[in-house]
C-alpha cells in the first residue's frame, strides 16, 4: 500500500494593531471557517475586548510541489491596548508581550491588523511596528491586514495608502534586520463574510512554511 | 447721603462683582499661560475700587484726603481708558480666535503653504475647491476649503495637524461650524493630495 507522508508544521501567528479592528473576531472566524459558509455574524456578536493572551489553534493544509504539508496555526493575540488603562482585570499590549516573553520562543509571521474603516488604525500600524520588532527574526513574515472589507460605504484607507505603508513597512524591517529574508504583503479580508480568508489561509500556510525553511 | 456718594457706592459694589469674575478669568487663564492681559486688568479693576471707595469716603466725611478729589477722578478717567483699550484689544483676539481673520483665498493658501512647508504652485489648484461634510450635531451638510480652515484658525497650530505615518502625510483640519447656537469643531482628516479620507466626532468649543 503505497501512504503519502504527510509533513506537519506548525507556525507562530500574531495579529497586532489598536483595539476593536478585528483581531479576536479574526482568529474566531478562522479557526471555524468552511468556505461554503458566507456570515459569520454570530460569532462577531460574542466578541468582547481581549484582556490577555489568547489562543487560536487553527489546522490547515497546503501543497508544495505536489507534497501536502499539514501546517498548524498558532493564533497567540493580544490585546489591542497601548498602555495600562488601571483595569486589573485588563492587561495592556506590552504586560502580556512581558508576561508570555519565554512562551513566544519565535514568531512567524505577523498580521498587522488595521480596520479599513479607520484612518486612525492604519497609521498607528507605525507604533505597533516598532513595539513588535524585538520579536522579529529573520525569517519573519509580514502581512497587512485590512478588516471590515464589507463596509464599503465607509472605507477609510485607500489602496495607494495601503501599497506606500507596505513599503514603508518593510524599509523598517530592513532597517531592523538587515538580514531579513521574509516577504511582506497586504490583504484585505471581512470577519463578516468570510471574504478572502481562503488567501488568508493560503498566505499564512506558506508563509509559515518558508519561514521554517529558512530558519527551521 | 448724596446722590452722588449712592452712585459712587453702587459703582463700587459692581465692580466688587467685576473683580470676583475677573479672579476667576485668571484662574483659568492661568492654566493656560494666557493670563497676563487678565492680571493687569484685575488689578486696574482693584485699583478703580480703592478709588471709589476712598472717594466715597470722602463725600461722606468719613475722611480728609490731601489729594484733590479732580486728581482722584482724573486719574479713574486715564486709567479707565487704558482698561478700554487693553479689554478691546483682548476681546478681538478672542474674536478673531472664534471667528477667523478676513484673508483672500490667495493669501490663506499662501500662508498654508508656508506652514506646511511646500510651495504653494502644488496648492493652486486646491484654492476653489469644496469639500462637503455632515455635521454629526445638526446633521447639515458643511462645506468648506483649505483657505476656510486658514481665516477661521489665525493660529494655525491649533488648526491644522500634520501627521507623518506608514509613509505617508495626513492632514486634520479642525473644522469649526456653528450649530444649534453653539461653535463646534470638527476634525476632518485629509491625505497628502488633500482629499478628503475622514472625519471624527465634532466636540463644542
Amino acid at each position: 500500500m503505497n501512504v503519502e507522508k504527510i509533513n506537519e508544521l506548525t507556525g507562530y501567528v500574531i495579529p497586532i494593531g489598536n483595539g476593536a479592528v478585528g483581531k479576536t473576531s479574526l482568529a474566531r472566524v478562522m479557526s471555524n471557517f468552511t468556505s461554503d459558509h458566507r456570515n459569520y455574524g454570530h460569532l462577531l456578536n460574542g466578541v468582547s475586548k481581549t484582556k490577555n493572551l489568547e489562543f487560536e489553534f487553527i489546522p490547515t493544509t497546503l501543497r508544495i510541489a505536489d507534497k501536502p504539508h499539514k501546517v498548524l496555526i498558532q493564533m497567540l493575540v493580544p490585546p489591542g491596548q497601548k498602555e495600562d488603562a488601571g483595569d486589573q482585570n485588563s492587561r495592556s499590549f506590552n504586560q502580556v508581550m512581558d508576561i508570555f516573553q519565554f512562551y513566544i520562543k519565535r514568531v512567524d509571521v505577523i498580521l498587522f491588523t488595521y480596520s479599513l474603516t479607520s484612518r486612525e488604525s492604519f497609521n498607528d500600524l507605525m507604533f505597533w511596528q516598532n513595539a513588535i520588532h524585538e520579536y522579529v527574526n529573520e525569517a519573519t513574515h509580514f502581512i497587512l491586514l485590512g478588516t471590515h472589507k464589507d463596509h464599503i460605504e465607509n472605507i477609510e484607507v485607500t489602496e495607494e495608502q495601503i501599497l506606500k505603508g507596505l513599503d514603508y513597512l518593510e524599509g523598517e524591517v530592513k532597517k531592523n534586520l538587515p538580514r531579513w529574508v521574509g516577504k511582506c504583503t497586504h490583504l484585505e479580508v471581512s470577519n463578516l463574510t468570510g471574504e478572502n480568508f481562503l488567501k488568508l489561509f493560503a498566505y499564512l500556510a506558506g508563509a509559515i512554511f518558508r519561514s521554517r525553511k529558512i530558519i527551521p | 447721603m448724596s446722590f452722588e456718594s449712592a452712585l459712587v457706592i453702587a459703582g463700587a459694589i459692581i465692580l466688587s462683582v467685576g473683580l470676583y469674575y475677573s479672579f476667576m478669568i485668571v484662574s483659568i487663564l492661568r492654566k493656560q499661560n494666557m493670563a497676563i492681559a487678565w492680571i493687569v486688568l484685575t488689578a486696574m479693576i482693584v485699583f478703580f475700587l480703592l478709588a471709589f471707595v476712598l472717594y466715597a469716603l470722602q463725600t461722606l466725611g468719613f475722611i480728609t484726603l490731601t489729594i484733590p478729589i479732580e486728581s482722584i477722578t482724573a486719574f479713574v478717567f486715564f486709567f479707565g481708558s487704558i482698561f478700554v483699550l487693553i479689554l478691546t484689544v483682548v476681546n478681538s483676539r478672542l474674536f478673531i480666535d472664534l471667528f477667523g481673520i478676513r484673508l483672500s483665498d490667495k493669501e490663506a493658501i499662501l500662508k498654508f503653504a508656508k506652514f506646511i512647508d511646500i510651495h504653494p504652485f502644488f496648492l493652486q489648484s486646491r484654492m476653489s475647491p469644496e469639500y462637503t461634510i455632515t455635521c454629526d450635531a445638526c446633521g447639515k451638510n458643511v462645506k468648506y476649503s483649505i483657505p476656510d480652515i486658514v481665516r477661521s484658525h489665525p493660529n494655525l497650530e491649533r488648526g491644522v495637524k500634520i501627521e507623518e505615518a506608514m509613509g505617508t502625510v495626513n492632514y486634520t483640519f479642525f473644522l469649526r461650524h456653528r450649530c444649534e447656537g453653539a461653535i463646534r469643531e470638527i476634525p476632518v482628516t485629509h491625505d497628502e493630495k488633500f482629499e478628503y479620507r475622514s472625519k471624527r466626532a465634532s466636540r463644542i468649543l
